[in-house]
């Protein structure tokens, strides 16, 4: 029987790394996830992480300003959201980074949503963890965001503020229509 | 880095048929008020090690008010070995909250006294459960209605230990028993 959810594609980083693509992606599924498990670099204890997407007329990412993105960020007890028309990228929010205790990965998932179809722009769900200090500080941030093209998604660019630390892995699947 | 899916299909696809990539591990379906669940890796329908990430799923009713289903992994019942920050509404504003705690929430639930057929909705995603160089996090997602008002709301998690998780053990919150009726349901979703 065919599976529902198929594995598509695994990174898993031996070395800090600047950024992770998926390229090549096939458009024979309903939807994309990526699944993660992601630290930063930067001399922090929290720092931004960023997605871009391509499609065949990109090389190999949109990098023009065509990211709508809205989120809500949780940090201890506060709670605040915004959002931001024409930008280069769609923010998913901080990562845990450097200063964070060595153990420190926070999870993640990213839902791209019938991206295939050429006539809808491409909407994006996300959401970040970040256990980040010593203590027991954590945020959260739950995005909504949107690519404002038609292409089919072929490309996925994971785009760290520094480098993505040794042992984050990012594993992409494809959930059948 | 970038990787090409053409390229890792064709070096996957050279091993056999492509294996199942969410596989159902175990199940647990009350039929009477029940204390506690408990799965552990060799009592699953296949090894948890041969696994990236855990998914729990829970339709949860509990026999107390308002109480709450908590993951703890490995029998591991340290309360400063678990942290966690959650936002949820009541019907109201949000609010959120962080520290250290039993374990990670699942789900919220309520005693449903006069809607016994409602019962509390929550999944939790297990990041990376089998790489020892990491703490384990984990990201609940939970809803419960109560006739009208009710819980909303997300949590993440952290275990501090980097053991691979073998032992899943779910609990209410004051060690009270879940209803009849509710299920827990344990998947593993492969990195290959």
């Amino acid at each position: 029987m065919a599976s529902a959810v198929e594995f598509i594609a695994k990174t898993e980083l031996g070395s800090d790394t600047s950024s992770v693509s998926f390229t090549s992606i096939p458009g024979t599924y309903q939807h994309l996830q990526i699944r993660a498990s992601v630290r930063d670099t930067a001399s922090d204890y929290v720092e931004s992480i960023y997605v871009q997407l391509g499609g065949a007329s990109d090389s190999p990412v949109d990098t023009g300003n065509n990211y709508i993105r809205n989120y809500i960020d949780v940090d201890g007890t506060s709670e605040t959201g915004s959002g931001q028309l024409s930008n280069t990228n769609i923010w998913l929010g901080k990562a845990t980074a450097a200063s964070a205790d060595s153990e420190k990965f926070g999870g993640m998932f990213i839902n791209i949503l019938d991206y295939a179809n050429t006539d809808k722009q491409t909407t994006v769900q996300a959401f970040l963890e970040a256990h980040y200090t010593s203590g027991n500080s954590a945020r959260m941030r739950f995005t909504a965001g949107l690519w404002t093209d038609l292409e089919a998604v072929q490309t996925i660019k994971l785009i760290p503020n520094v480098n993505f630390a040794t042992h984050s892995v990012f594993t992409l699947y494809g959930l059948k229509g | 880095m970038t990787f090409t899916p053409g390229l890792i299909g064709a070096v996957a696809s050279s091993g056999g048929a492509p294996k199942e990539t969410w596989v159902a591990l175990a199940s647990t379906a009350l039929g009477s008020d029940t204390v506690g669940v408990t799965w552990t890796s060799a009592g699953s329908t296949e090894s948890w090690a041969n696994f990236q990430d855990l998914v729990v799923v829970a339709y949860s009713q509990s026999t107390t008010t308002a109480n709450g289903v908590i993951i703890q992994y490995n029998n591991d019942t340290t309360t400063a070995n678990y942290q966690y920050q959650d936002m949820y509404t009541a019907g109201a504003a949000p609010i959120s909250a962080g520290g250290t705690t039993k374990g990670l929430y699942l789900l919220w639930s309520d005693k449903h006294a006069t809607q016994n057929e409602t019962y509390a909705i929550g999944m939790t995603y297990i990041y990376d459960i089998n790489d020892t160089n990491k703490w384990t996090s984990g990201i609940s997602r939970f809803a419960d209605d109560r006739n009208g008002s009710g819980y909303g709301g997300l949590e993440t998690g952290l275990w501090k230990d980097t053991s691979a998780v073998s032992e899943i053990d779910l609990i209410d919150w004051y060690g009270n028993a879940f209803a009849a009726g509710s299920r827990y349901d344990l998947y593993g979703i492969r990195g290959e």
